[in-house]
């Protein structure tokens, strides 16, 4: 920086630098935020649009067990979803990683990607329903047919399948920069196996696990897509309320609502998640 | 008790993908030394820290620690410890939770637990710095928890893999000085892996030097230094003059003519000095009427502080000699200057045959 710089020159510098990612934000997350907000506290009109009064009527609405059970549905979603990604996606970031192929391994669990995400659903949906690929295998042997289509179990699968690869690229991170010497060096103080790996290796990943686990956790609560075509309203999660109030119902402000609690659940539970983990997850998390 | 070998290998081999890092190495160390492995990078030296601590295991041979074969024990059953030589220390636990996890995974009781990382830390002066994490630590501080961490656990064998070779001089050159004490006080048997050969003279009670999976010489540090095995033993333990030589009635016949030497020669061999051993006299000043006397010519003189470091040449033959940098008033005392000649007195003793 030279010295002459007036106030206006550095202004200008901070409008150049700050500036683009600065309106970015307020563009496109800020404002719809605020607006969702807003949106939540209006009530429907006759025909669907938004007006007066304002008050907290959306919220109170919440707390009918109809959404609440929708709701819980979605927690178990979520948490289920993650749990079961990290006991997949763990071990499998460790394989990846230690591969002399990795890279081609990233590739192919990349690929999914390259297919659109309704094919994708779909997919699990020929190869689920009653006719479908597994049904027609397990009869082969003289079982089923099983009704995994709808229900909650192949909403479950789907999800998991659709979440984990960001659950996995993350902790991939962490496997790759792992000082494998703190291995050793646990082993020598005396530790055997398990041990080493849960003194030496796990505290080594944290970041990975718990930037993995927000990414499956935050999507899968609110997915619809893949409820919608598996669970066939039999799986009703909060985001295909949300999706319901904004399309069929037309009660934006409802809908408004159920975004502002779920967005709200979702910070809390993070916030928590983090304080578990101590101040260096804090940290992570913002 | 000194004397007793505590740590025998026998015919240990050891080979990565096809290339042989260790080559049949035949090795004991003594209960209470502190044992040096020197060599340049890639000899084999570390391989061979690896196969003790339990990292790796032997493709053939015996490796024995206290009487019992270990060869296939794993490291968290041997009774040895490492120092790594980035320390590994563990990033998320502080001074305290280091020290105190070899102790732990014994199952220790925390009372004794307490009580023994006190004394290793304040063995490595460390006290005060129990709640640090080691990002929050200097190089030489992180070496000493690596240290107080294996010493707590009161190995056997501690194994040092050139844990001074991430410090700068003056720090290294301090923490020589300690390791030295601290081996003397506690009594513990130190393995110590360097490729730096002044570490090795200065520290160590007996030293191996390898080379390309072998062990070349194993001697106390003067035996190494002022009769090395072979050209390479001497060519890399500090700087020599190499002589090719042949037998002859007088001696050994040089390119500098023929020299005396303390025992006869038998076969075609190289004589080495040491730069330090050759003496200097000005040609003018009535050369002392002696053999071994040689004429040289001062090409260039390198001034290092305590001594003057001489390049001579004596026809075809190039010359290292140093001389101390002593007061000039005392007698015997001289200095050169550029292209002056000399006379260079290469003692008896002071030649030593090697073969390749």
């Amino acid at each position: 920086m030279n010295e002459a710089a007036t106030p206006w020159q550095r202004a200008f510098r901070v409008l150049v630098t700050v500036g683009p990612g600065g309106l970015w934000l307020l563009v496109f997350v800020l404002l719809p935020t605020l607006l969702v907000l807003m949106a939540s506290f209006l009530t429907r009109g006759p025909y669907g649009e938004l007006t007066g009064p304002w008050g907290f009527h959306n919220y109170a609405k919440i707390l009918h067990p109809v959404y609440l059970e929708a709701f819980a549905q979605s927690l178990l979603v979520g948490v289920l979803a993650t749990v079961i990604s990290a006991l997949l996606g763990y071990p499998l970031a460790f394989y990846i990683a230690r591969h002399p192929q990795r890279d081609l391994l990233l590739f192919l669990l990349l690929l999914p990607f390259l297919t659109n995400f309704l094919i994708r659903v779909y997919a699990w949906l020929v190869l689920l329903q009653r006719e479908g690929l597994v049904n027609a295998l397990l009869g082969a042997f003289g079982l089923g047919p099983l009704v995994l289509y709808p229900s909650f179990f192949a909403v479950l699968l789907a999800t998991v399948y659709t979440f984990l690869p960001f659950f996995v690229l993350p902790v991939y991170a962490s496997v790759e920069r792992l000082d494998w010497q703190l291995l050793e060096a646990a082993h020598d103080l005396g530790a055997r196996p398990v041990k080493a790996f849960l003194h030496a290796v796990l505290p080594q990943t944290y970041p990975g696990l718990f930037a993995g686990s927000v990414l499956v956790f935050i999507p899968a609560m609110g997915t619809f897509v893949v409820a919608d075509l598996l669970g066939a309203g039999r799986v009703v999660l909060i985001g295909n309320l949300i999706q319901q109030q904004f399309g069929i119902t037309r009660d934006w402000a409802f809908g408004a609502a159920l975004s502002v609690f779920l967005m709200g659940f979702v910070l809390l539970s993070l916030y928590l998640y983090a304080r578990l983990q101590g101040e260096r997850g804090l940290k992570d998390l913002v | 008790m000194a004397g007793e070998a505590l740590v025998r290998l026998l015919g240990v081999r050891k080979g990565f993908g096809g290339v042989v890092a260790l080559d049949s190495v035949d090795l004991e160390v003594k209960r209470g030394e502190f044992f040096s492995l020197l060599g340049p990078s890639g000899c084999g030296k570390t391989t061979l820290l690896r196969l003790l601590a339990g990292f790796d295991t032997p493709d053939a041979g015996r490796i024995e620690i206290a009487g019992r074969d270990v060869s296939r024990v794993p490291p968290y059953e041997r009774p040895v410890n490492t120092v790594f030589q980035n320390y590994a220390l563990f990033p998320h636990m502080t001074v305290e939770g280091n020290v105190a996890f070899g102790l732990r995974m014994k199952g220790l009781p925390a009372g004794e637990v307490r009580k023994k990382v006190a004394w290793a830390l304040e063995l490595v002066d460390l006290l005060g710095l129990e709640k640090r994490y080691p990002r929050e630590l200097s190089g030489g501080q992180k070496q000493r928890v690596a240290l107080a961490r294996a010493l707590v656990l009161e190995p056997e064998v501690l194994l040092l893999d050139e844990p001074l070779s991430a410090l700068d001089l003056k720090l290294r050159q301090e923490l020589r000085v300690e390791l030295m004490q601290l081996q003397r006080r506690l009594g513990t048997t130190f393995i110590f892996v360097t490729h730096d050969q002044e570490e090795a003279l200065v520290m160590s009670d007996r030293i191996a030097v390898m080379r390309s999976g072998r062990i070349e010489q194993v001697g106390l540090p003067d035996e190494v230094y002022e009769r090395p095995k072979n050209r390479f033993v001497a060519d890399f333990l500090g700087r020599s003059n190499f002589l090719p030589a042949r037998p002859h009635p007088g001696g050994a016949e040089t390119p500098l003519g023929v020299l005396r030497l303390k025992e006869p020669l038998s076969q075609e061999a190289h004589l080495v000095i040491r730069p330090e051993k050759i003496r200097l006299y000005p040609v003018g000043n009535g050369a002392p009427a002696r053999e071994n006397l040689v004429r040289a010519k001062v090409e260039e003189i390198v001034y290092t502080g305590a001594e003057n470091q001489y390049y001579l040449r004596a026809g075809e033959v190039r010359l290292l000699a140093y001389t101390l940098n002593q007061d000039l008033q005392e007698p015997g005392a001289e200095e050169f200057a550029y292209g002056e000649e000399v006379f260079c007195y290469l003692p008896p003793e002071n030649l030593v045959v090697v073969h390749e």
